[in-house]
């Protein structure tokens, strides 16, 4: 059975089908949102999130276009969403870190970044630029195909990726020197 | 190498990603040195997790369906609100178009030019021993009345 045949089954009803998509796509949508995250907690919630909409959402989906793309489309927004909450939780923790400091006197808080990039190089690419040389790299994806995943324009997907492969490059580069 | 180091300037003064796409497609593409200066496939791999290296997938389909049975847990009662919320609503604006309508036009209720008709009324009027044509004039929202007498020509 193919992907559209199991997507039909599950608009009739069949959750069953689901899971069988669920099981076929589980560790690329992982790996991918951990390549984008760097944490694995925050990319199976990811996932299972990704996959969620993707049920809710079943008589939305356009038969013509490839199914991976479509839920790796949305698990890209749902990844922007950990990373957007992410981002609010460290804005609170700096503020509540720096009153209690200020009320104490000493600095007590600390925190490090839990389960860095899978690549610390990766941290110096955009969300965008990463999902791209990782789709590229991982998947073999071409720039039209990245831009469906990205939802832009072929042209931007593919400067996405030149400059990922380009910031990358120099970064290799300057580590072995 | 001048014409490479030429064209990644325009790369980055050029402000439409089209243009910029262009010349990567166009120039950079086919340039051996400026490829040079891009990562490969394979090395760009090499910074990523791949799928056989993720383990213990076994609890997302479980989650999932948890996740989703929550959901519908939490939708029944939002979309039973709603449904309420709605009839009530629709109720409420019966009732009151009802009570006005009551109020407005109910029985016992006489519509006040009505009542003024009835309250005023000439049966003959006579000017010189002689039948005379009436006109009556009620100016709206008040209570003066202006007759007008003229003799039948």
């Amino acid at each position: 059975m193919n992907d559209n045949q199991l997507l039909r089954e599950c608009l009739h009803g069949n959750t069953e089908k689901f899971k069988v998509i669920v099981e076929k796509y589980r560790g690329k949508s992982v790996a991918l949102a951990l390549n984008i995250l760097g944490n694995r907690q925050d990319a199976e919630d990811a996932c299972q999130e990704a996959f969620l909409q993707v049920y809710s959402h079943l008589n939305n989906f356009d038969f013509k276009r490839s199914f991976s793309n479509w839920l790796f489309s949305i698990l890209y927004k749902r990844c922007l969403d950990q990373l957007r909450k992410r981002r609010r939780f460290f804005v609170f923790f700096k503020k509540s870190k720096a009153e209690y400091e200020e009320s104490a006197g000493s600095p007590a808080l600390s925190f490090s970044k839990q389960n860095p990039l899978p690549h610390k190089l990766l941290e110096k690419l955009s969300p965008k630029e990463r999902i791209s040389l990782c789709l590229w790299a991982v998947e073999g994806y071409t720039g039209n195909e990245i831009s469906e995943v990205l939802r832009c324009s072929p042209s931007t997907a593919r400067i996405h990726l030149y400059k990922a492969r380009k910031k990358i490059k120099s970064l290799l580069e300057k580590e072995h020197v | 190498m001048f014409k490479c180091k030429f064209i990644d300037f325009l790369f980055s003064v050029l402000p439409i990603k089209r243009w910029q796409d262009f010349l990567v497609r166009r120039h950079l593409q086919n340039c051996t040195v400026c490829q040079r200066r891009l990562v490969n496939s394979e090395d760009a791999r090499r910074l990523f997790v791949p799928e056989n290296r993720i383990e213990d997938l076994e609890g997302i389909w479980p989650a999932i369906k948890l996740r989703q049975a929550k959901e519908k847990e939490e939708k029944l009662p939002a979309q039973r609100r709603r449904r309420w919320a709605f009839a009530t609503a629709f109720l409420l604006v019966i009732v009151v178009s009802a009570v006005w309508l009551y109020l407005a036009i109910g029985p016992g209720k006489e519509r006040p030019e009505q009542s003024s008709i009835e309250q005023f009324q000439i049966n003959s009027i006579e000017i010189d021993n002689e039948p005379a044509q009436a006109f009556v004039y009620h100016p709206r929202d008040s209570k003066t009345y202006f007759v007008w007498v003229e003799k039948k020509t």
